[in-house]
């Protein structure tokens, strides 16, 4: 029966796009292999990654078939018509109805792998962590922050943004550094124990700087600051959570420094809402900002009421489909082309 | 034993593993004088072995298992006898995962035996669920069982009870390329039997029966009652959004649950209501069924498997006697202030110790000394040329 199926998995690994169902009813076969056939998840996005650019074999898709999934989920997930129905195990599955996040969990976990085996070459190169790369953050205060005793400059130049759009710079920088949740369960964990990120806390960044008499603190336009498209966080996200597992601390820094930080710098696209349900704690916390900013009779050259001016037009989480299309991009093209 | 061979023991949970593990971990010197080899430098060595081969993030101590599997591989290599791998949470690796472990072992050069203790399901069910519970899980037993039952096994409870408590399928992944008196059974004794038989069949599977070991361990795993979980439960409501992981696993998993709930033995146990023990039994006999032909060493029987007889009385856990709730709450309490005391005296102790470190401190500060050199580092900050010889001092000395 799973001969049809090591006809596929042969159609895939030359390039092939043909879908489980039409291949199927052609009636291909081929001897079966010495190990068990790939899970249906593995093949369809093999498949997927082939329709990039089809009939031209990819190495990659070698490497889809023979890894296993990572992380928590459904492992070898039968493909129906190929394997039969045991009284155990998963349900076989046709490739039309694999959820789409499985397809990711695989795609990232290939991903993973290949940029941890770049760190020894990345060592070898000499590369160093020690630049910031990436998108640049809006929040980032410009002048010496924190204060430094003997800094000439004097003056802290703190941009002023709308809060949600902080929020989203501060959860792209941690999803860059590593593991961090998802934006809709990272924003209900800050609006239920009702706590901002230490560095989004503006007025205690600008109190600290003030408190040397010769020191002042302006409050400025954040300026236009490219957005960064919220599926190719979502993608990071979860391949440096992987990482975690197969490179330590100075690899993973060596690999966002020089691979992952500049690709997520060239994505542009939309960003990520708040959810409609934390809206009132972003706004409610955003207004309360702007007052102690505004008390604190800092140089203001910027509205402040931009602080609780949220965006409710934005989509409030990445889109399945579009995180799948970067991931079979990246697997397809690699980390370098934008 | 002679000769060299690899036994590894892959689950199932809540089979006594910790025990075992612990057992073997604090034995190590003495295996090793019978030519028995157990890898491992830290009690929790093989767990993070495990997260590394099955690419497992586990709430970021994952970033401790960077080469884990390698290492315990590369010591297996080097030994000339028997190596013990053990982790129950290996139960859910996939087919690539197996393959991967297999292969980095040498198999089939070397020979590989692979362990998985078992114990019916009627037992498991409750024991994970209260597993999920302890690991700040607040979904409800009949959620639980609803999300065990969906044969879709999308979620990830689902998926994850099925992988580690499934036999037949942990088997066919396990055990595929070995030959079947390469593949031990161990199970579980049923409730109310001899304490130590469960050690002796473990002993019988490792080959462990004829050594003298020091079976007493400090770790335990003890189980909660009805009321117990549910106040855990209610507490994780309560403080998942605001207490971090690094403070949960002390407080809540160890001192409340590990350390003081579980002394809490008069109340009622968790168990399955009839409709799922029928259900539960249902697949303990097929499973009995598919693997008594396989020709595995069973050490036990497999009978046990098969739930015993449906139990007299159920008691609900998600609709539990707020009686007993508030009993059970109110030693937590009593728990927790007496660790919040502890804790009070420990942060006086060491205020006592830093104003005596500051009194030293300034006592050493006022030696003349050293007021001497305060001085003329102070008249050297004044002037330029002063500051510049400062400074070449200073690189001088490393500072």
């Amino acid at each position: 029966m799973s001969g049809a199926g090591w006809a596929w998995v042969e159609h895939l690994e030359g390039g092939g796009t043909t879908r489980w169902s039409e291949f199927r009813a052609s009636g291909a076969t081929a001897p079966e292999r010495d190990r068990v056939l790939p899970g249906v998840a593995q093949m369809e996005l093999a498949r997927r990654v082939n329709l990039l650019s089809p009939g031209r074999p990819h190495p990659v898709v070698g490497r889809i078939l023979a890894t296993g999934a990572p992380g928590r989920g459904p492992q070898d997930i039968p493909l129906a018509g190929a394997v039969a129905r045991t009284e155990y195990g998963p349900r076989p599955m046709f490739p039309r109805a694999v959820p789409l996040e499985e397809l990711v969990r695989v795609g990232t976990g290939v991903l993973a792998e290949e940029l941890a085996a770049r760190v020894p070459l990345l060592r070898a190169q000499g590369a160093t962590a020690s630049h910031r790369s990436g998108p640049p953050g809006l929040s980032t205060p410009r002048g010496p922050y924190p204060p430094k005793r003997w800094w000439p400059r004097r003056t802290l130049r703190l941009p002023v943004a709308p809060l949600d759009a902080l929020l989203y710079d501060e959860w792209v920088a941690r999803a860059q550094r590593g593991r961090v949740r998802p934006w809709p369960s990272w924003m209900k964990l800050l609006a239920e124990s009702d706590r901002l990120p230490d560095t989004l806390d503006l007025p205690t960044i600008a109190r600290r700087w003030d408190q040397a008499w010769w020191h002042r603190v302006e409050l400025v336009p954040s300026g236009e600051v490219a957005r960064v498209d919220a599926n190719a966080v979502a993608v990071v996200r979860r391949v440096n959570t992987l990482l975690g597992l197969l490179a330590d601390e100075e690899g993973r820094q060596l690999l966002t420094a020089t691979v992952v930080g500049p690709w997520l710098g060239g994505q542009d696209g939309p960003r990520l809402a708040v959810p409609e349900q934390h809206r009132w704690w972003v706004r409610a916390r955003a207004t309360r900002m702007a007052e102690q900013l505004a008390d604190a009779g800092y140089r203001v050259r910027e509205d402040l009421t931009v602080l609780p001016a949220l965006d409710e037009s934005s989509p409030t989480a990445a889109s399945m489909e579009a995180v799948l299309d970067v991931t079979i991009k990246i697997l397809r093209d690699g980390w370098e082309k934008r | 034993m002679t000769g060299k061979r690899v036994v590894l023991h892959v689950g199932t949970p809540k089979t006594g593993t910790s025990y075992l593990q612990d057992v073997l971990f604090n034995n190590r010197e003495r295996l090793r004088s019978h030519d028995i080899d157990y890898p491992a430098d830290r009690f929790d060595a093989h767990f993070l072995a495990a997260l590394d081969l099955m690419r497992l993030p586990w709430g970021g101590l994952e970033t401790e298992a960077v080469g884990a599997w390698d290492e315990v591989v590369e010591r297996t290599k080097r030994w000339h006898g028997t190596t013990i791998i053990s982790h129950e949470i290996l139960a859910t690796a996939s087919r690539a995962h197996v393959q991967r472990a297999l292969s980095s072992l040498g198999h089939p050069g070397t020979e590989v035996h692979v362990v998985l203790s078992v114990r019916d399901l009627a037992r498991q069910i409750p024991a994970e669920w209260q597993e999920n519970v302890k690991h700040r899980r607040a979904i409800s037993f009949a959620d639980f069982i609803d999300e065990l039952k969906d044969p879709d096994r999308t979620g990830k409870i689902a998926s994850w009870f099925w992988g580690v408590q499934e036999l037949p399928a942990i088997l066919d992944r396990w055990a595929d390329q070995l030959p079947p008196e390469h593949v031990h059974l161990v199970t579980v004794p049923p409730p109310g039997s001899d304490k130590s038989l469960l050690w002796r069949r473990y002993a019988q599977a490792f080959g462990l029966a004829d050594l003298d070991l020091d079976l007493h361990v400090e770790r335990v795993n003890p189980s909660l009652g009805v009321p117990e979980t549910a106040l855990v439960r209610r507490i994780n409501e309560a403080v998942n959004a605001e207490l971090a992981p690094a403070h949960y696993r002390p407080l809540v998993r160890e001192l409340l649950a590990h350390q003081t709930l579980s002394k809490r033995t008069s109340t009622p146990r968790l168990g399955l209501p009839p409709d799922v023990w029928e259900w539960a039994h249902g697949i303990s006999e097929q499973w009995v069924a598919m693997l008594a032909g396989k020709g595995y060493d069973v050490v036990g029987d497999l009978a046990e498997l098969v739930p015993a007889q449906p139990p007299e009385a159920f008691t609900d856990p998600d609709s539990p006697k707020e009686r007993q709730v508030n009993r059970a709450a109110v030693d937590a309490i009593k728990a927790l202030l007496l660790e919040n005391a502890r804790m009070r005296e420990h942060e006086a102790e060491l205020h006592g110790r830093i104003a005596d470190l500051e009194g030293a401190l300034e006592r050493s500060y006022l030696r003349p000394t050293y007021r001497a050199r305060e001085k003329a580092v102070r008249k050297l900050q004044n002037s330029g040329g002063g500051r510049t010889a400062l400074k070449a001092y200073r690189k001088i000395r490393g500072r």
